[in-house]
């Protein structure tokens, strides 16, 4: 009985707590984006990308607002969801806003944070979207050594620029999740990032 | 504590800032993440690597500070600088409202660090510099305006100009308030004061939005 009990408290748990609110580095931040509404509540959402432990992925913090107070809730931290390079001087990341295929668009539809992350050897571009069960890829955009990849989920296409402007399309797949180092596997073959040797 | 240790970092010789202890701060107190970009405009040492600045709550979580990290070239780590702790209020209950609202942008003049703050029930906006490029970073300028709506669009009515450092375009130290009452108060602000010394009572109320 007690352990029934036990079972029912952690099922309706919250996702995360106070005391879940990961301590962070402050060097091993790379970039914020605090004025999307994910969960298109009316209220700005925050989003960290953050170097990970390893140095060769960016974990995100997701903070949302709480219904009602509009109070930032932390909500849950993706590991290795981009490669990164860290802490070579070359990398850059950054986190934009985008969207695609909606008429009338919510603010969560105007709010789908890019996150990019390029370094010497490649680049990838991820949109999410913010879902009742976490974040959903809906695009990427992958290129290393002049080869591009474009990939929309949401009208599941996918177009390769290559070399000497040719350009052709392949099937996307199924949208992946974003798992950990989600991209070395979850990416059209075509589009896998493979840094030089 | 944290001022001694930061004291310490300030004070250590360059090459021993990348072996200096991390700092660390929960997460929700990050606000605003300025770091490397594609135009290099972070660059703030001008050493050819960008640098990284950081907008927080205060450990107390009434007011906003900012961190400030440069890199070592030679492998990009980044060590703290400056940790400027009490930049400008922050009431998170204005915050939940809707009130008011932060952001962290770069300056369309120099590229350095722009922290706004603006309150919608007021319609004041407030924007402070400072020059991160410099040994000792000082609050460079801070103003204030209001924004008053028009049949059509709206103008923005300078409340507070205060200049702590001769800025293009600007005569030396200049400090003008348009008071509530109409009236208008020009004083001398004095140098820039540090970064770290900087408390935001230090600003003449009607500024603050």
């Amino acid at each position: 009985m007690r352990a029934v009990a036990f079972l029912a408290a952690l099922a309706c748990a919250p996702e995360a707590s106070a005391e879940d609110i990961p301590q962070i580095d402050v060097t091993r931040l790379l970039a914020s984006a605090a004025e999307g509404d994910f969960n298109d509540d009316g209220v700005p959402d925050r989003l960290l990308m953050v170097a990970a432990e390893s140095g060769d992925a960016v974990d995100i913090v997701t903070f949302l607002s709480e219904p009602g107070s509009g109070t930032l809730r932390y909500v849950r931290t993706d590991r290795a969801v981009l490669p990164a390079q860290w802490p070579t001087t070359s990398g850059l990341y950054s986190v934009s806003y985008g969207y695609s295929d909606c008429d009338p668009c919510t603010q969560a539809d105007v709010s789908r944070p890019i996150l990019s992350s390029w370094t010497e050897d490649f680049s990838l571009e991820t949109t999410l979207r913010w879902t009742e069960t976490g974040w959903q890829i809906t695009g990427a955009r992958s290129s290393r050594n002049g080869f591009e990849c474009l990939i929309d989920y949401a009208r599941n296409t996918a177009k390769i620029d290559a070399f000497e402007d040719t350009t052709y399309t392949i099937d996307p797949g199924p949208a992946p999740a974003l798992a950990p180092y989600w991209w070395r596997e979850g990416l059209p073959q075509e589009c896998r990032l493979t840094p030089r040797p | 504590m944290r001022r001694s240790f930061l004291a310490a970092i300030l004070l250590a010789p360059a090459t021993a800032l990348a072996d200096a202890p991390p700092v660390t701060i929960p997460a929700d107190r990050v606000l605003g993440v300025h770091g490397k970009n594609v135009y290099s405009e972070n660059d703030w040492n001008g050493d050819g690597h960008g640098d990284l600045a950081v907008l927080v709550l205060s450990e107390t979580r009434d007011a906003v500070g900012l961190y400030l990290m440069t890199s070592t070239p030679e492998t990009g780590v980044l060590a703290v600088t400056e940790y400027a702790s009490a930049l400008l209020p922050y009431d998170a209950a204005r915050v939940a409202a809707g009130d008011l609202s932060y952001s962290f942008t770069i300056s369309d003049e120099d590229y350095e660090p722009l922290i706004q703050m603006r309150s919608a029930a007021t319609g004041l906006s407030l924007s402070l510099s400072t020059n991160p490029g410099s040994e000792a970073p000082v609050v460079f300028s801070i103003r204030t305006s209001r924004q008053v709506p028009l049949e059509s669009g709206h103008r923005m009515d300078p409340v507070c100009e205060i200049f702590f450092v001769e800025l293009l375009g600007n005569g030396p130290q200049t400090a003008k308030v348009h008071l509530p009452d109409g009236n208008t108060l020009d004083y001398d602000p004095g140098p820039g004061p540090r970064l770290t010394d900087w408390h935001y009572t230090d600003l003449p109320a009607p500024c603050l939005p």
